[in-house]
């Protein structure tokens, strides 16, 4: 006698994530792609398939004029201050603003309560020095 | 041939140790919040992966019943999720402007190497050269798309 197996949704949808998952994992990403997307189609209420499909969607860029993303037209000081110093502090978190440092730590947070402290009025940059590079 | 674009950074180039590979670092932004930080632009990546640390800063999290996916890089191989965040390239110089992207990240709590922009979900979408000559990185959006 056959042995008819039926899956609840939740099964099936987990069954097809595993497939996702794997050509994600295998660097079938156009492949994965094709899927999310039946899948998203035919499962247009199920959160994780909804998110697959959303992470797996190639984006739009879109350029925009209106809002400056920093105050000043260039981080040029904090590029040439990073240039000269940045090798200095292996394994810190660095934050700058201009050619000021204004807090370095190993600990991010603690390195953002350091800014907080300050009352900057314009973002700073943040940048990790590593402790060593790897061989990329 | 003329290719047009909408904004210009400058990158760094040699601010790690001497002697080490020439590498190409990004001023951008991230989130709605719009974290500052550097990241490195890798296009042989095939994803762009977030430092933990400014994952928690975005309160980024897995969903509780998400099962993580394996990521092999150079620095080994980590398990994390993928997860969509916004990325702001910084324009320089007048008239230049910003470019916003919904990009796809890898988020691992163990990543120890550096923020990374890689293809999927963000480098295959967007127009872009290098200027070696004045350590420019030019970007726009690709043709016949406006987000």
């Amino acid at each position: 006698m056959a042995t008819v197996t039926v899956l609840t949704h939740e099964a099936q949808i987990e069954q097809e994530l595993t497939r996702v998952r794997e050509l994600v994992e295998s660097h079938l990403v156009d492949d994965a792609r094709a899927l999310s997307r039946e899948l998203a189609a035919q499962w247009p209420d199920s959160p994780q398939v909804q998110h697959w499909a959303r992470v797996l969607e190639p984006p739009k860029a879109c350029v925009r004029r209106d809002q400056p993303a920093i105050p000043r037209a260039t981080w040029e000081a904090e590029r040439q201050w990073l240039r000269a110093n940045a090798s200095k502090y292996p394994g810190h978190w660095l934050a700058l603003l201009g050619d000021e440092l204004i807090a370095a730590d190993p600990d991010y947070e603690k390195m953002r309560e350091q800014v907080r402290r300050r009352k900057l009025p314009e973002p700073v940059v943040h940048f990790f020095q590593p402790k060593s590079w790897p061989s990329w | 041939m003329t290719l047009a674009f909408e904004g210009r950074s400058n990158y760094l180039n040699g601010i790690d140790a001497p002697g080490s590979q020439p590498l190409l670092h990004l001023l951008c932004q991230l989130g709605e919040e719009r974290i500052s930080a550097v990241a490195m632009v890798d296009t042989g990546a095939e994803w762009c992966v977030m430092r933990p640390e400014i994952a928690a800063a975005l309160q980024i999290e897995a969903a509780v019943d998400e099962l993580p996916i394996a990521l092999s890089s150079r620095l080994g191989t980590y398990y994390g999720f993928l997860h969509r965040e916004p990325l702001y390239l910084v324009g320089e110089g007048e008239g230049g402007g910003h470019l916003r992207l919904e990009a796809t990240w890898f988020v691992s709590p163990e990543w120890q190497g550096p923020l990374v922009l890689g293809w999927r979900g963000c480098l295959e979408r967007m127009r872009f050269a290098i200027d070696p000559g004045g350590e420019w990185f030019y970007f726009g959006e690709m043709e016949g798309e406006h987000g």
